[in-house]
């Protein structure tokens, strides 16, 4: 779970670790009081879950109130595109505005899992900012926490050495440290990144910019964090299949994919790209999905307007296929009926079932007959991928 | 011989008073696994679909001489389920459990050099299977069949696709190893490789990989230097974007190293054989195994 960089600072906050005063504007008249009250000079923060919005020009400094008041009505509902939310952007629908403070150098830091090594690893360089994704991997210092020792005082020195930090600041890099670890731990985050870690010219050492995302595997131990939950960042497809324990990827194709299972899920996408198809969505139906949840997923595919073939690719183990025929066809029961503007059209549909009451799932399929829904069956994944890539190919000329 | 379970195996089953734990405690009886009983420190003494339900590990080990367990935990608890049953010094410890949080395997990993004569497969895997001979885990038995492939994934469903599609062309397996799609898990390829290498049953390897980790170049890395049996690959996750999470919770390319392609292309120029299309891994199984001068 991702959250936004003024909740992040708040978390940092309530740790005892000092951030820039900042507050969260309600309206342009608001941002212009909250400039007022921090002295005239701002920085006007668009608050998205993505990173990179720097260089995408929505952090901006405001030297007065009414320069305040004019950047937060033009960031507010502007979709913003930075390099990691992908073509379509992202809508800013929070403006945070911030102290603007007077900067002497800026660091980078962050604290993520190593997976090789199972530990904590913590990354630092002296190259912060919005440049350290173009910068060398040399530039950056790693130190992995034992988890029986927290970070070591020897350790953080000399991190705090090699990134040139006078003695001064080496104490209160370390005190830093420590509180973002125990940050870390306490709210079972799988990445805490400060960048820029500011040094200020009155000496001060303050996280600039937070990202934090947490383990999403932890959560049922953080009640409290559920709270920073915004279920409108992200495509809204992707919060309604997690409600019921469907994982949905939304992917710039137009096939519409239902497969059980991550890995077959993955290499049905793969297996369409190589056949000259592409998908539109991963959807992993999991390891025992209900009716209901069937009915919910295939539901989420048809409602998809993009999707003109529908390829369902199942290998019962747990997973039995009459189950998933059953929600497949009450899906279509429903669409038939909806009052909801269904695209009336024609979207083929390409079953694959193995496994599990694979006969029984096809012959509940084989029963439906509905126009704008025809359905073929194959009985492998290479003739379903074929199929599929080659029906989405017609229904492009159609 | 197979590798990790077979007739020798004596499996208990940790979390068997749950409904998870039960039906699949039958099914992997019903496949021909010695489960010896269950341990639920809720319900010591009782008797379950006639398994005989211990305090502890420990208790069910003394009770019953059992070398491996598995784990149908939930969450909150499998990490401490892991620890009881390495305490306990069972050989083989199978976490089936899906949703462990990470910092929770920070710390068994920690601790796991303590026990070496332990192994722990998983967690969020479909478990161990050497067909004909034992199964624990989760995996439908019915589609294996012995033979002399070996396989070792992180993905469960894709790896019955692969059993499936060896299946149609009249190939088995000696074992099949579902390591985890978890971010952090126990035993990894490197580690399988080298167990199926000195098996006398297992003529090839396949290694089914997906985006996400360093592990299968790891392992690429161990099949240049070290194996002498052939090994085909495939990597799923081409269409996985970037800093995305695929279903697993280790399925995310974090950075370009670690995408499905660049994995991919590290493992051919490594001398494994790559398979680009999973419609087709029995068959390239198949070719390789044939033209392979390990049979010769």
């Amino acid at each position: 779970m991702n959250i936004h960089e003024y909740q992040a600072k708040e978390i940092l906050g309530r740790y005892g670790i000092a951030v820039p005063r900042g507050r969260l504007a309600v309206s342009a008249r608001d941002a212009a009081i909250t400039a007022d009250e921090f002295g005239g000079h701002v920085v006007v923060k668009a608050q998205i879950h993505a990173g990179g919005r720097g260089k995408a020009g929505c952090v901006r400094f405001a030297a007065t109130r009414d320069e305040a008041a004019s950047l937060y009505e033009e960031f507010l509902g502007m979709r913003l595109i930075t390099r990691q939310t992908g073509p379509e952007g992202a809508r800013v629908r929070r403006v945070y505005i911030e102290e603007a403070l007077s900067i002497a150098k800026e660091y980078y830091l962050s604290l993520s899992i190593d997976r090789k090594h199972a530990r904590i690893a913590l990354l630092a360089s002296a190259a912060g900012g919005g440049d350290v994704e173009e910068a060398s991997q040399g530039a950056f210092a790693r130190v992995l926490i034992d988890p029986c020792l927290g970070p070591t005082a020897h350790s953080m020195r000399a991190l705090a050495v090699s990134l040139g930090l006078e003695s001064a600041c080496r104490r209160m890099f370390f005190g830093m440290v420590q509180k973002l670890y125990e940050v870390f731990t306490s709210c079972d985050c799988s990445l805490l990144e400060i960048n820029p870690l500011a040094r200020l010219s009155d000496g001060r050492l303050l996280p600039l910019d937070c990202k934090i995302s947490f383990d999403d595997n932890a959560l049922f131990r953080h009640s409290e964090l559920l709270a920073y939950r915004d279920i409108e960042e992200g495509a809204p497809e992707e919060f309604e299949a997690s409600k019921y324990g469907l994982t949905y990827v939304k992917l710039d194709g137009d096939i519409g994919c239902m497969v059980n299972g991550a890995g077959l899920a993955m290499a049905t996408l793969d297996a369409l790209l190589l056949r000259g198809g592409t998908s539109a969505n991963f959807l992993d139906l999991g390891g025992g999905a209900s009716k209901e949840a069937v009915r919910k997923a295939f539901s989420l595919i048809i409602e998809d307007r993009r999707v003109k073939v529908i390829l369902i690719n199942v290998l019962g183990g747990i997973v039995r296929c009459d189950v998933v025929a059953a929600g497949v066809a009450e899906a279509i029961a429903e669409a038939s009926t909806a009052s909801y503007a269904l695209p009336k059209r024609h979207i083929p549909i390409v079953a694959r079932f193995a496994g599990n009451r694979a006969g029984e799932g096809r012959s509940l399929l084989e029963a439906i007959k509905d126009d704008v829904f025809p359905i073929r069956f194959a009985e492998t994944m290479d003739a379903a991928a074929t199929l599929a890539a080659e029906a989405a190919g017609a229904e492009g000329r159609r | 011989m197979s590798i990790l379970v077979d007739k020798d195996t004596k499996l208990i089953v940790q979390g068997i008073t749950g409904t998870e734990g039960l039906s699949h405690a039958r099914a992997m009886r019903d496949y021909g696994t010695r489960v010896l009983g269950g341990v639920s420190p809720e319900k010591p003494g009782e008797r379950i679909n006639g398994f005989p339900v211990y305090r502890s590990v420990t208790e069910a080990k003394a009770e019953t001489g059992a070398n491996t367990s598995a784990i149908f935990v939930p969450p909150a608890g499998a990490a401490d389920a892991i620890h009881e049953a390495l305490e306990a010094g069972i050989e083989l410890i199978v976490c089936v459990t899906e949703g462990i949080p990470v910092a929770d395997m920070i710390r068994i990993r920690r601790v796991l050099p303590d026990y070496p004569a332990s192994r722990l497969i998983g967690p969020n895997c479909p478990g161990v299977i050497s067909p004909g001979k034992a199964k624990v885990g989760i995996m439908p038995g019915a589609i294996h069949a012995q033979g002399c492939v070996g396989i070792v994934s992180r993905s469960g469903t894709l790896m019955y696709e692969a059993v499936a599609q060896l299946g149609a062309l009249g190939l088995g397996e000696s074992t099949c190893v579902g390591i985890g799609g978890d971010f952090l898990v126990g035993m990894d390829y490197r580690e399988v490789l080298a167990l199926f290498e000195g098996d006398d049953e297992t003529n090839g390897v396949l290694l089914i990989g997906e985006v996400g980790g360093m592990s299968e170049i790891e392992a690429a890395e161990y099949v240049r230097s070290t194996m002498t049996k052939p090994v085909a690959a495939f990597v799923a996750g081409k269409s996985a974007p970037r800093g995305r999470r695929m279903g697993h919770a280790g399925a995310i390319a974090e950075d370009s190293a670690s995408s499905a392609a660049s994995k991919m292309e590290a493992l051919l120029s490594r001398g494994l054989t790559v398979i680009e299309d999973p419609a087709c891994m029995g068959q390239v199984l198949s070719w390789m195994l044939q033209n392979s001068p390990i049979l010769l």
